[in-house]
């Protein structure tokens, strides 16, 4: 008899930005981001597909972990700037996904964090108290 | 058999023969190309690169394998042979031609 299978249910890569309202705080996720790890001479090498940035560590747990912090501060360094992540979120070109899920030597991860950036500054002091002088 | 000699082909001494290139040479070669390369605070490999309307906070590491150059090449718009031969890179505003 043959085996039931289990329903597939397609997983979309997912990304959400939200700012509290004084517009200080931040809250930016990202759901099932695939990204490839290749070795790459003595080095290895993580591309992300979905969204095209990547890194390079001398093992496979420093790629990851310079892929996480990288992509961390590349979106804080976009709320910043833009004060949104609209810029960051571009797909990899199509030969970059050929060149790497072809690849037979690929180790296929999915991704996802939750970070939030307090972007508010605060001042090294408590205040500006302007005085005005009255005309004589 | 004729007494030709064959030489055998050879790279200039400051390109690897895996496609890795220094660090050093990378960040002047993006630099040359327009982009913006500076440092993070205490994070010794983290560099912001900027250009136009790209920027991005990565580990650039003393040694960049073929894989990072390419991308490098390819984000930042920069002609790959530039990193393999810095020569052929243009030169920085008020510097005279490497060449």
């Amino acid at each position: 008899m043959a085996k039931k299978k289990s329903p597939t249910h397609s997983t979309h890569t997912t990304a959400f930005h939200g700012v509290s309202p004084d517009g200080s705080l931040h809250i930016v996720g990202i759901g099932h981001l695939r990204v490839v790890i290749v070795p790459d001479g003595d080095f290895f090498f993580a591309q992300g597909l979905e969204i095209d940035y990547a890194v390079q560590g001398s093992s496979e747990k420093e790629v990851k972990k310079n892929f996480e912090y990288g992509l961390e501060a590349t979106v804080e360094a976009h709320l910043r700037i833009h004060g949104t992540i609209e810029g960051l979120l571009k797909v990899a070109p199509p030969e970059v996904w050929k060149e790497f899920l072809g690849d037979p030597s690929g180790k296929k991860k999915v991704y996802s964090q939750i970070t939030s950036h307090l972007l508010k500054e605060k001042l090294p002091f408590d205040g500006i108290n302007y005085l005005v002088a009255k005309a004589a | 058999m004729t007494g030709s000699t064959i030489s055998s082909l050879r790279l200039p001494e400051f390109v690897s023969n895996d496609g890795s290139v220094v660090r050093s040479t990378v960040i002047e070669i993006l630099r040359r190309n327009g982009s913006e390369v500076s440092g993070q605070d205490g994070k010794a490999d983290m560099f912001l690169i900027l250009k136009g309307e790209v920027y991005e906070i990565l580990a650039i590491p003393e040694t960049c394998g073929r894989r990072l150059v390419h991308y490098l090449s390819r984000k930042f718009k920069t002609p790959i042979h530039h990193f393999y031969n810095p020569l052929m890179a243009p030169s920085l505003p008020g510097e005279d031609s490497p060449q």
